[in-house]
């Protein structure tokens, strides 16, 4: 599944933020966008995922039939069931939902969680609850069965949250922000899993360049509201404006 | 074009207590960002403060003015103080503080009522002089409300937009935050804002007793349009309530002059409720 | 013993509103403060198919549903889009507009005269009253066993997921809007069937039943018992309604003079309590998480606080209300089941804080 944005703008009051001419996004593994604070990351990522309203431009998702869908004017709840997913960047939580409530309820398909369960209320899919206590036993939650009580562990609930959902590409808006090393760690080898095994593909935005070249097998560089270099990580990484621009060189 | 002049002339004499009321309501709405229904019980005390000096010691009613408001003004600083404040930094959320406030207003109505009963009571009128003005009759009272209305918003005005005072208020309304770190302090600032705020209803509570009559459910009666009023009137912004609140007032007397006054409400609550349709889910 | 039965029924009505109110604002987080609006209409509709119009309970029922769906609809779709602030605004100018065309609209509502009579749906000589009661009470425990489900059940956590952060469920695929939807004109309707089946209750019925007072009743119902608790709508509704209303009213001694004085003392009580378990326990007696077992005791710390807060009103009295809700479970004393919360609760559910 590929994103495919063309000749997107975004303002704030006669502001541009954002001027992307072309872009294309997914299909290649796990690709990184980078760039220096204000370029316009978050905006472009809330533009991709229909909660921001672009002011121009069109935004289309190519399925792997090649059929493209486009975005606009599409709700934000159609542009995740199709398969676009984003993990966010300051902490969202459901605070009175317990981990496993929490993940049970991301992951429930929409027709399990009608009306009609109130009447039936069906007993919990094995396969989904098997699911989670894997993910339940590989991170550590200090109380697996409670609520998720730290920034971190809020944090890490909401990334696991979007990874139930099954995306078919899933976009990690500073996935390390708030989060201990280890669990990075941890998190970047269970999206690894996830991609390798064909399930998803995966954008990240971070500015840990040590996890970018770690991970990612493309990098877009964004500056100023526009895509101003892309390639893989050693390109990137020797690229002059690349350089000037953002890793003070 | 009669018909248009009598309705804005109708609708602005009409609507000076509710230009009051919309404007200190507002100012609170601005400053700690939620509906505070015991407002309304501000509208009904103020008249029966006016009441107690004016009836029980037999001022006369323009001297009985001032301290009235002042004194609504005080009750204000004292809901704000035991009620308000420790429930904020206790981390109600607004939504709950609203209910709060109904809370308030209960408490305060039906204290009143058990106090000094539920009877109406009528504020002794000091003479009254009728003239007509641009072909409709108005009474030297209503002319006094009206000065005193436009005295009032324009020190508001003055007030928040172009003193020191009016820029600390801005700067807590805007992000709280960021003005405690450059050294408002928001708990003063807070209780001069209720204080205003308080006055303002004290004032709007006066006047419609003396328009009309003094009872326990008038503040609750108006507390509603004034809702509506400083909602509409946009982001809590002191200009937007004073603009919004004589536009209401002229348009109910408007529907009134070809309708049922019970019509007139109709017609505003509806459009009210559109009106906020429209808006959709931005913060109101 | 008539009028006993006639309050136990109002009580139960009221039960039923605030169960409504609940899933609306408990679960959903839609702040409805119109309550009196949708419960005006079941209410009046019904009056009027039957005194004006001569049809039967069960015709004229069926068209109360019709009216009140169609009501709940363009009222839901008019809200529920707005912020928290702007729909209470929304709801509450909603009921002024029903109460106002209910004096209004004299053709049909009989205006301030009032309308009547409205009959009963079966009448069995001295029994009706109690046949009806009972009727009465297996819809309100049909719609308490509806909640306890809905508690349990997968939309249950899907309403409570969008009360909380409603953007972020709609990013998981959530259709947030359809779901509320759903919920809140289901909650609605059986606000004005509730006023519907009230309607032969008061056999008569005055604009002045159309105020705002039953929706702050309500509110302060469910506010006390625990908006967030399947039981505290229940609950709230027998520490309000029951105590005030059926015990003082109707059986304290008081004397005539004084009786004058019950109902506004009353609402003044109401208030003062609603504000002290806002202010010293937000979610109200019963905590979003108290556990079955624990609900026997929180009812009697509160149905203690709530008689002492009546008996006396005094400083010591306020206190004893305020006191019990700032330490939800830190007493160990009042909890004996504290040490073992953690084994004998296999969902983890203790309280958060």
């Amino acid at each position: 599944m590929k994103l495919v944005a063309s000749n997107l703008t975004k303002s704030y009051v006669g502001h541009p933020v954002l001027n992307i001419e072309n872009a294309s996004f997914g299909g290649r593994g796990i690709e990184g966008l980078i760039g220096p604070n204000g370029a316009g990351k978050t905006t472009l990522l809330g533009c991709l995922t229909r909660r921001i309203a672009a002011t121009t431009g069109q935004i289309s998702l190519v399925n792997d039939e090649e059929v493209a869908t486009s975005l606009m004017g599409v709700q934000s709840y159609d542009v995740a069931r199709m398969g676009l997913i984003k993990t966010n960047q300051r902490i969202q939580n459901f605070e009175s939902l317990t981990i496993r409530d929490s993940l049970r309820m991301a992951a429930t398909p929409p027709h399990q969680q009608g009306w009609r369960s109130v009447l039936t209320l069906p007993v919990p899919d094995e396969a989904l609850e098997a699911e989670i206590n894997v993910l339940l036993e590989r991170f550590p939650f200090s109380d697996p069965n409670g609520y998720a009580m730290s920034g971190g562990e809020k944090k890490l609930l909401d990334i696991l949250r979007c990874i139930v959902v099954k995306p078919k590409m899933l976009l990690m808006d500073e996935p390390t922000a708030g989060l201990p090393d280890e669990i990075t760690q941890d998190v970047m080898k269970l999206v690894r899993e996830k991609v390798d095994a064909g399930e998803m593909t995966v954008v990240i935005i971070e500015h840990d360049l040590d996890l970018i070249w770690a991970n990612c097998s493309y990098v877009h560089f964004l500056s100023e509201g526009s895509i101003l270099f892309e390639g893989e990580p050693d390109a990137v990484k020797k690229n002059r404006v690349v350089a000037e621009k953002y890793m003070g060189v | 074009m009669s018909f248009f002049i009598d309705s804005i002339f109708i609708g602005v004499l009409q609507a000076s207590p509710l230009i009051l009321a919309a404007m200190g309501f507002t100012l609170i709405y601005y400053l700690n960002g939620f509906i505070n229904f015991g407002y309304g019980e501000g509208i009904t005390f103020g008249a029966y403060f006016a009441s107690l000096l004016n009836v029980s010691f037999g001022l006369s009613f323009y001297v009985s003015i001032i301290p009235a408001a002042m004194m609504t003004g005080g009750l204000s600083v004292l809901t704000y103080l035991y009620v308000f404040r420790p429930a904020i930094q206790r981390g109600v959320k607004p939504a709950e503080l609203i209910i709060l406030s109904v809370g308030l207003s209960f408490v305060l109505r039906y204290g009143l009522i058990l106090f000094v009963g539920a009877e109406n009571v009528f504020l002794d009128e000091p003479p009254i002089a009728f003239f007509t003005f641009a072909g409709t009759g108005a009474t030297s009272l209503q002319f006094i409300a009206l000065i005193l209305v436009f005295t009032f918003a324009f020190n508001l005005y003055w007030l928040i937009y172009h003193t020191g005072f009016g820029e600390k208020v801005r700067g807590l309304a805007d992000n709280p935050d960021l003005a405690q770190v450059s050294g408002i302090d928001p708990h003063r600032v807070s209780i001069y804002v209720w204080f205003i705020a308080g006055t303002a209803a004290g004032l709007a509570g006066i006047f419609q007793g003396v328009f009309a009559l003094v009872h326990p459910l008038m503040g609750w009666n108006l507390i509603l349009i004034t809702v509506m009023v400083s909602i509409i009137g946009g982001v809590g912004s002191v200009r937007g309530a004073l603009i919004a609140a004589v536009v209401a007032g002229i348009l109910t007397a408007a529907i009134t002059l070809i309708t049922k006054p019970l019509y007139a409400e109709v017609a505003l609550l509806s459009a009210f409720i559109v009106i906020l349709w429209r808006r959709g889910p931005r913060t109101a | 013993m008539a009028y006993l039965i006639f309050s136990l029924s109002l009580l139960l009505i009221y039960v039923g509103l605030a169960l409504a109110l609940h899933i609306q604002f408990g679960m959903l987080g839609v702040a409805n403060f119109g309550v009196v609006g949708f419960w005006g209409v079941g209410m009046y509709t019904m009056g009027i198919f039957q005194a004006q119009l001569d049809m039967s309970f069960v015709d004229a029922l069926f068209l109360v549903l019709i009216i009140s769906l169609a009501v709940s609809w363009l009222m839901g779709w008019l809200v529920l889009r707005l912020d928290p602030q702007a729909t209470l605004c929304a709801t509450i100018a909603f009921a002024a507009i029903v109460a106002l065309l209910i004096v209004t609209e004299k053709w049909a509502t009989l205006g301030v005269v009032g309308l009547g009579t409205i009959r009963y749906p079966f009448r069995i000589g001295d029994g009706t009253e109690y046949l009806y009661f009972g009727f009465l009470v297996a819809i309100v425990v049909g719609l308490q066993v509806l909640v306890l489900r809905l508690h349990k059940s997968p939309t249950g956590k899907l309403l409570q997921a969008i009360r909380d952060n409603e953007e972020l469920c709609a990013s998981l695929g959530k259709n947030t809007f359809q779901v509320k939807m759903f919920w809140f004109v289901l909650a609605s309707v059986v606000m004005c069937l509730l006023g519907a089946l009230s309607a032969p209750l008061n056999q008569f019925l005055t604009p002045n039943m159309i105020v705002p007072s039953v929706t702050f009743a309500v509110w302060i119902a469910l506010v006390l018992g625990g908006k967030e608790h399947s039981l505290g709508a229940v609950i709230g509704v027998f520490v309000t309604f029951g105590i005030f209303d059926i015990l003082i009213e109707t059986y304290a001694p008081v004397s005539p003079e004084f009786a004058v004085v019950v109902p506004n003392m009353k609402l003044f009580l109401y208030g003062l309590l609603l504000m002290a378990v806002l202010i010293y326990r937000p979610t109200g007696l019963l905590a979003p998480t108290t556990p079955p077992e624990h609900v026997w005791g929180e009812i009697q710390k509160a149905s203690k606080a709530a008689v002492g807060g009546v008996a006396a009103f005094s400083k010591e009295a306020r206190d004893r209300i305020v006191q019990p809700k700032t330490a939800p479970f830190a007493e160990p004393k009042v909890q004996t089941e504290d040490g073992s919360q953690n084994d004998s609760d296999p969902t983890g559910q203790e309280s958060k804080s």
